[in-house]
């Protein structure tokens, strides 16, 4: 087992809320999560604003703590990584992708694509060999020298991947990778996923396309902070998939109880 | 209420960006201050409050306004651009929910109009406030006698409310200008479109390199002070181009080639920092030459004035060697005869006591004083002989004096034979084994027995020309028979004799004594010396002089410091702008760099070496042209009769040493604001 989450509780605490000023206000974004990812799946984790989603991968990224329950990583509890080694942690186990790229528009796309491994302090040939081949199968060999002010928004995502998928993360976590792609630029990104997926890398992606989730193994839907519903592929085709998907969704807006 | 809805708009803009707003009204409010203040002390209320020196006081204080103008509307101007390009997103925010051009420019017109009736209130009163506190300041280094009555002068206030109503309505007339000539959509844009990475101009960084080499070179080789005086500025717009040249096109290009080196590039300590060094310098090179150049400006203004001030006492003495100095001219060297003399030594000799005054220190010698291009080795002292064109660079001070008054006044015998001379140079060389002094067709010539540096008779201020001063076994004989006058009367010679002393009387007594003195002289020795060719003479008392030089060098000296200030207080702001814009801009980045795993303490790292090297920069720069600028302001200040290197060393160290202290200062405060911009955001 790759990645073991159990019981996790987020509890927000805002200065918001009534004139009086002094009394806080607590928001649970998470109640009760429970799941389990196996290494070599693709995972999509659904659920609407509001849902504890973004909370949920936050902890998963190290980002943020838990208010209670843990999160292993091949067995390893991220509450007793000590706080100075989560960056490096972060940095050798996990892979980011994000809604909004995140390049840094001061490197072209290969430096964009070399800083973790740089700052991993590995020697520049290396970095160099490990780069060829992601960036063979990611379609981007070209663009290597571009700065992203100079490419489209797809190519600026699969730099992106390029980013997470250099350092063999465990885990590729991806938050809404799609959603700043045009339709075009998501069928090429999700075909990339189920590509780089099938070559043996796991993927966790948070997503309210049901599009994108129909091309995962897995999708979770989230509610009010706790799983509300799973659904797996198993032999279903991309179509069928999708259908099931969207009918959880439409019974997740009626508010109606698990199917 | 409609007809209040624009300045309501203009005046939340500016409450609402305060943290740009704040510091530049701050700033106009300090020149608006400043620049009356300047004209106050310019006055005449406030002249006649000054015990000496009026006129050179008057003199300096209103060049010190026209350099505060002109530094004013080019600064304002500068600064209110960066203003309302920060702005230009909320602008297009407006013209996007239905605004026309016609309604911002309302709004901008209205802006203009608060901001300056703050900046010119502001300044008026701190002006007010302030300008007693400068009139008490001068009077007092001018040794004047201050009172407490408060004035204030009209003219300078209405001057002060003309000139930066001047300067606001055209940097109103150049924001009205950009607002209307940009689009809604390209006002919204403005910030989020990803920008092209720097790439430095080889020619332009070679040209400032190119620039700033020559300019060094010029600021060391040149000997002559008066050519140092020409070449000066030269060489000051030389050194500005190239630091902007350098800072803008060099440091980005110097950025790309590390960036080459592979090996040294994917390092971590060298990744980010470089290849963000070279956005920060595109962006920043600009503000930071500017800072280099005020930097430079504040301490050589600095240097030089607070020198000239403390090295009046020097220039004094070098100027005026006695209390007492009596120079008298004669037509002919023969007249410099011991019974000429005699009549001036015995009348002398019988006033004085009558004072009850002593003589003491007696400086008394003959010298003949004129000028010459030297050709080779013969200084020819008739220009129209010399050649067409007369060239600076060769014309020579010269003095002739005896070889028994040079003992007489050094108190160290020297023997010269006939046709023997001994040189004496100060600022230039001589190697050759004879030289010659002619007029016209005649020429005296003597041997060289000795050169050495040095000049024997006190320079006058202002003679900055080379010196060459020949030690001859006659003096009648050194010119015999030159034709002394020119077509049009004027003496080609100074056939001179000097008698100075000591008197041990107060200053006052003393100015009284050369005063009277003159006149007994007059009376006495023209009647007594009817027909004998007395050209004129003079009786100078060093206590008057020192009015002038004190009066010039205070004004001097206060105006470097209230420039100085007002300098630093721009160099503050462009640092502080610098600091906001790059706080916002490196937020983002900030928050991405964190996501793809660095630390904290990784990210701060980083940025502080960052900002460490953007902040020594311009200091580093300013210190090199100091540096190569201190050979030519020391010929420079030769002009105003000082001569004493040390002193200058020293003025300029601690010039230095404050200003570093300060700009750290400054730098360390508004580092907190950046730091404040780029957590908040993470």
């Amino acid at each position: 087992m790759l990645l073991e989450v159990k019981g996790l509780r987020k509890v927000y605490r805002t200065r918001f809320g009534n004139r009086q000023g002094d009394s806080r206000v607590s928001v649970e974004a998470l109640k009760n999560v429970n799941f389990t990812v196996e290494a070599g799946e693709y995972v999509a984790i659904m659920g609407e604003s509001g849902s504890g989603k973004t909370t949920l991968l936050n902890i998963l990224a190290a980002l943020d703590k838990p208010t209670s329950g843990t999160v292993l990583l091949e067995g390893r509890d991220f509450s007793k990584i000590p706080e100075r080694e989560v960056a490096a942690f972060r940095r050798d186990n996990l892979g980011f992708v994000f809604q909004e790229f995140n390049l840094l528009d001061t490197f072209t796309l290969e430096d964009n694509i070399y800083l973790p491994l740089v700052l991993a302090g590995k020697p520049w040939p290396q970095m160099r060999e490990k780069l060829t081949p992601i960036a063979r199968t990611l379609g981007i060999e070209a663009l290597l020298k571009k700065y992203p002010y100079e490419v489209s928004g797809g190519q600026k995502q699969r730099a992106a991947v390029a980013r997470a998928l250099i350092t063999s993360p465990r885990i590729i976590l991806a938050d809404e990778p799609t959603g700043a792609l045009d339709s075009r630029a998501t069928d090429e990104l999700l075909k990339l996923f189920a590509e780089v997926n099938r070559q043996g890398q796991t993927l966790l992606m948070v997503t309210h396309s049901a599009r994108a989730a129909s091309r995962a193994g897995r999708v979770l839907f989230i509610r009010d902070g706790e799983v509300f519903h799973q659904l797996y592929r198993g032999d279903a085709t991309d179509a069928l998939f999708y259908q099931k998907i969207v009918d959880t969704l439409t019974l997740l807006a009626k508010g109606g109880d698990r199917a | 209420m409609r007809t209040l809805f624009y300045p309501r708009l203009a005046w939340d803009g500016i409450r609402k960006n305060r943290r740009l707003y704040g510091p530049y009204l701050l700033t106009c409010v300090c020149m608006a201050a400043m620049y009356y203040i300047l004209g106050f002390l310019a006055s005449p209320a406030a002249l006649a409050l000054l015990p000496r020196g009026k006129s050179s006081v008057e003199m300096i204080l209103t060049l010190g306004r026209y350099v505060m103008l002109v530094f004013s509307l080019v600064f304002l101007y500068y600064t209110h651009s960066f203003l309302i390009r920060r702005r230009q997103r909320e602008f297009g925010l407006y013209n996007v929910l239905g605004m026309g051009k016609r309604n911002l420019m309302r709004i901008v017109t209205w802006e203009s109009l608060i901001t300056f009736a703050l900046a010119l209130a502001g300044g008026l009163l701190a002006g007010l406030a302030l300008s007693k506190l400068a009139e008490l300041g001068l009077v007092n280094l001018l040794g004047g006698q201050v009172d407490y009555r408060l004035r204030l002068d009209a003219g300078a206030l209405a001057g002060t409310a003309a000139c930066y109503a001047a300067i606001f309505a055209l940097i109103w007339l150049s924001a009205v200008i950009r607002t209307y000539r940009s689009s809604a959509v390209s006002l919204m844009k403005a910030e989020s479109v990803g920008e092209k990475p720097p790439r430095g101009n080889w020619l332009l960084a070679l040209l400032g390199a190119g620039l700033l080499a020559a300019a060094y070179w010029l600021a060391v080789s040149i000997d002559n002070p008066l050519d140092a005086l020409v070449w000066f500025f030269v060489a000051v717009l030389m050194v500005i181009v190239a630091t902007y040249l350098l800072m803008i096109a060099g440091s980005v290009r110097l950025c790309r080639m590390l960036q080459r080196n592979a090996g040294y590039y994917y390092r971590p300590r060298h990744f980010i920092s470089v290849s963000s060094m070279a956005y920060r310098m595109k962006r920043n090179g600009a503000g930071l030459a500017s800072i280099c150049v005020i930097a430079t400006m504040v301490l050589v203004m600095l240097s030089s004035t607070t020198c000239l001030w403390f090295g009046a006492e020097d220039s004094l003495l070098s100027r005026y060697p006695r209390e007492i100095n009596i120079d008298v001219r004669m037509n002919d060297p023969a007249q410099l005869n011991d019974a000429n003399l005699n009549l001036f030594r015995e009348a002398i000799a019988e006033f004085v006591p009558q004072r009850g005054a002593v003589l003491e220190n007696v400086q008394d010698y003959r010298f003949i004083n004129l000028s010459g291009m030297l050709k080779g080795d013969t200084l020819q002292c008739d220009y129209e002989r010399a050649g067409a064109r007369v060239r600076y660079g060769d014309l020579r001070d010269v003095c002739v004096i005896s070889a028994a008054d040079y003992a007489a006044k050094t108190g160290a015998p020297l023997k010269l034979s006939r046709g023997e001379a001994a040189l004496l140079v100060d600022k230039m060389r001589y190697a050759m084994d004879g030289i010659a002094l002619a007029m016209g067709d005649i020429e005296h010539r003597w041997t060289v027995k000795s050169v050495q540096k040095g000049t024997l008779v006190e320079p006058y201020a202002g003679v900055a020309l080379p010196r060459v001063t020949l030690i001859v076994p006659d003096l009648a004989e050194a010119i015999e028979g030159f034709e002394l006058t020119d077509a049009k009367g004027l003496q080609k010679a100074q056939i001179q004799w000097i008698y100075g002393f000591d008197t041990g009387l107060s200053d006052d007594d003393n100015s009284r004594l050369a005063y009277d003195m003159e006149l007994e002289l007059a009376a006495r020795l023209f009647e007594d010396s009817e027909g004998s060719g007395f050209r004129s003479f003079t009786v100078e008392d060093r206590a008057d002089g020192a009015a002038d030089f004190f009066g010039s060098y205070g004004a001097l000296f206060f105006i470097g410091i209230l420039l100085s200030a007002v300098f630093l207080a721009a160099a503050v702001l462009i640092i502080y702008y610098k600091q906001i814009s790059e706080g916002y801009e490196d937020a983002k980045r900030f928050e991405i760099m964190q996501k793809v795993g660095m630390t904290k303490p990784e990210i701060r790292a980083s940025i502080a070496s960052q900002l460490l090297t953007v902040f020594a920069l311009p200091l580093a720069f300013a210190g090199l042209h100091l540096t190569f600028a201190f050979p030519m302001i020391r010929r420079l200040l030769t002009l105003f009769s000082l001569y004493n290197v040390g002193l200058f060393a020293r003025t300029t160290l601690v010039s230095f040493a404050a200003f570093s202290a300060l700009y750290a200062l400054v730098y360390l405060l508004t580092s907190r604001e950046y730091y404040r911009i780029v957590s908040g955001a993470a």
